[in-house]
């Protein structure tokens, strides 16, 4: 009985191990052919047959790349307004998710749909009336050009609302009893249950953030408060000619390798966050 | 006497202090420019900045970098009507009528009278300061030009009996060679293609239809000529090239184009000028380049953008930009760009500069290109291009894919065009 068991296992662990790893060497293949690229000199690019290890290993690339544009400059700009942003989301964020979860006020409901309503707002439609203000404002080609239209996070509050309302009446009352309530019960109490889902939230707002082009360079302009993806942009937008292949995929590494790397060391923290944000209690 | 005397001097230089710090206020000019081509050009145009503003101490210039045509335009059209425009931005050239209709740019013929006049504007090729000759007035200067240009692969030419030194001339001679460089597998498979251009775009569409005699839409831009015999036979052939006799490799623009024709997938193909460097940096084999072939006449349509003043900046802006436009205009900057970035030197007496002719005798390929030009006609511009190109480029695409005939497809793509352009019949 026992034997039938593990062996049951062992063939479940079979399937399911190379289940994984077949969809993950897809998603690993473009990696691969990037990591390929950039190191391979122009000629080497397209051949016939596919060549995977360059005959010889071209690391200038790197170094071209890099002086192209000022990367040291746009990374700064970038951490600066995407990890800048995320501090005032969740700010924001968990604030009005209490109002909306905890408290009762009048048009309260109307004022959650208009905030819903946010959500369904492309960024093109939004383009022209927040240039129109950010450039009122005299705030044009600044790290708040970039970030202020978004420090109210409809998504966030939306999360964030949903956990506070999975939160049980009893332990709020027992901190009232305490003499815990309102802003002190939201700091010592709702937010730390509901890590896993500002944990999820930051890793969304973060990457859409950090790889957001169209709208910073509409309010940039020079280098002040520019980011990366905009440097990116120099590399990537060849469609008259054919594009710096080598050169853009060296650009591009040098851009997303902190976002990997970030992933690799949350990634645990971050799956287990997703499966237990769906559970109550 | 000798009090007064000192009195009048000092008085005098303070004056001189005091007003000499205006004349040595700088003035700000701000420049939006697209790259859309690749290569370090962001580079290249800091360093003509740089030059510029040392060489114009009263003047600085600022040159923002923003994104790629479509997104320029976008970032300079927001820019205006917020309030704030650019002083300059170098926008595709089919921009122009869709500027002046929101009252955005400034014509420029005042400033080339004081600059240089009829001898000015005669050093450019006539294709294209027409292209910006709008009402009887000068909207814009050339800055980058391409046009399209016809690559050829001279290995796979010698492996396929023909000779590499000849490429086809015209539209019988191009289906002939398309079927003898196409490779097929037993199975009718096709190995590598003879042809390639990319088969719904606007563009070559205007190439085609220039080569066979036609045109695509009026100078005045109100009127397209899609429903025409030589556009219909123009998207005649293309069916039959991409469709029928599978000989012309399907659905590519022109940066992949690029990358195909490298990596020996197509023998020839229709590209832009802008690839010759890519091409030649990239290539493993011997290529060449011609002329496009002809069905009744020789004729490139151009591409590129030109440089457009700005409206509701102030006169001393304005003058500070002209005299940046001129600069950027002149033979050896012009010479310098066209080598920097594969683009074709705006100003004929660019081919007298040391550089370039050092350039072109490395590169006769440029020279082609260059020859070319005198058979170049304007980019087809109409207002709302951009709605109307996109009701044409869906109809080509269709067309090529054999879900509709050439003539219904065109028929179509005029009636729509017409109903955008309905409100600016009388322009």
């Amino acid at each position: 009985m026992l034997r039938r068991r593990s062996v049951k296992k062992r063939i479940a662990a079979i399937y399911s191990h190379g289940g994984l790893l077949l969809v993950s060497s897809i998603m690993l293949v473009p990696l691969g052919w990037m990591i390929s690229t950039s190191l391979k000199s122009r000629a080497e690019v397209f051949l016939r047959v596919p060549k995977w290890i360059p005959s010889h290993f071209v690391w200038t690339n790197f170094v071209e790349a890099w002086n192209y544009i000022p990367f040291g400059r746009y990374y700064l700009n970038t951490i600066i307004i995407t990890f800048g942003l995320l501090f005032v989301q969740l700010i924001t964020v968990s604030l009005a998710a209490f109002a909306f979860a905890r408290l009762d006020f009048k048009g309260k409901t109307v004022l959650f749909l208009l905030f819903l309503m946010q959500m369904m707002l492309t960024a093109q439609s939004t383009v022209v009336p927040n240039y129109l203000t950010i450039s009122k404002l005299g705030l044009l080609d600044t790290y708040l050009a970039v970030a202020a239209p978004y420090f109210a996070s409809a998504l966030g509050i939306f999360l964030l609302r949903q956990t506070f309302l999975s939160i049980p009446k009893e332990i709020e009352q027992a901190a009232r009893l305490d003499g815990c309530s309102g802003l002190r019960f939201l700091w010592h109490f709702a937010l730390p249950l509901s890590k896993p889902t500002i944990l999820a939230f930051s890793i969304i707002s973060i990457s859409y953030h950090w790889n957001e082009f169209f709208w910073p360079l509409m309010v940039t302009d020079t280098h002040r408060a520019r980011t990366l993806t905009i440097g990116l942009g120099i590399f990537a937008q060849s469609s008259e000619g054919g594009a710096e292949w080598t050169l853009l995929m060296s650009a591009t590494l040098i851009v997303i390798a902190p976002i990997i790397v970030l992933f690799l060391i949350f990634q645990k923290r971050f799956i287990s966050s997703f499966m237990q944000s769906g559970l109550k209690g | 006497m000798k009090n007064k005397m000192r009195f009048l001097v000092i008085f005098g230089l303070i004056n001189l202090l005091l007003f000499s710090g205006a004349a040595f206020a700088k003035v700000d000019v701000k420049i939006y420019y697209p790259v859309q081509v690749a290569g370090p050009l962001t580079r290249v145009i800091d360093t003509f900045v740089k030059e510029f503003n040392e060489s114009h101490p009263n003047i600085r210039v600022t040159a923002v970098y923003a994104g790629n045509y479509n997104q320029t335009m976008q970032k300079a059209q927001t820019a205006f009507m917020s309030g704030n425009p650019p002083d300059i931005a170098i926008l595709r050239t089919t921009s122009v009528l869709m500027l002046m209709d929101m009252g955005a740019i400034v014509p420029l013929d005042e400033f080339i009278r004081q600059n240089g006049g009829k001898q000015y504007l005669e050093d450019f090729y006539p294709a294209f300061i027409d292209s910006v000759k709008k009402k009887g007035k000068i909207w814009g200067i050339p800055y980058q030009i391409s046009t399209p240009l016809f690559y050829y692969n001279k290995q796979m030419f010698r492996e396929a009996g023909l000779d590499p030194n000849s490429p086809p001339e015209n539209w019988d001679q191009l289906v002939t060679f398309a079927k003898k460089l196409t490779k097929k597998d037993s199975s009718g498979n096709v190995i590598h293609y003879g042809l390639g251009f990319p088969d719904s775009n606007q563009w070559m569409l205007q190439s085609w239809t220039l080569t066979n005699g036609g045109n695509l839409a009026s100078k005045d831009g109100t009127k397209v000529y899609f429903d025409t015999k030589e556009v219909a036979e123009s998207l005649r052939m293309w069916v039959k090239l991409v469709n029928e006799m599978q000989v012309s490799i399907r659905h590519r623009m022109y940066g992949k184009l690029a990358s195909d024709f490298i990596a020996g997938q197509v023998a020839m193909m229709y590209n832009s000028t802008g690839s010759l460097s890519f091409v030649r940096k990239s290539a493993t084999f011997d290529f060449g380049v011609a002329f496009l072939p002809k069905n009744k006449r020789y004729a490139v349509p151009l591409g590129g953008a030109h440089m457009f003043m700005f409206n509701k900046t102030s006169k001393e802006r304005q003058k500070a930009s002209w005299e940046f436009i001129h600069w950027m205009s002149s033979p050896k900057i012009s010479a310098r760009w066209s080598i920097a970035s594969g683009y074709i030197a705006t100003r004929k007496s660019a081919l007298e500069v040391a550089e370039m002719k050092e350039y072109t005798t490395k590169f006769p390929e440029a020279l082609v290109a260059l020859k070319q030009l005198e058979f170049s006609y304007p980019w087809w511009t109409v207002y709302e291009w951009g709605k109307v190109t996109k009701a044409l480029q869906t109809q080509l695409a269709d067309a090529v894919d054999g879900k509709i005939s050439p003539e219904e497809a065109m028929a179509i793509a005029q009636k729509e065009a017409d109903k955008i352009l309905a409100p600016y019949k009388n322009k």
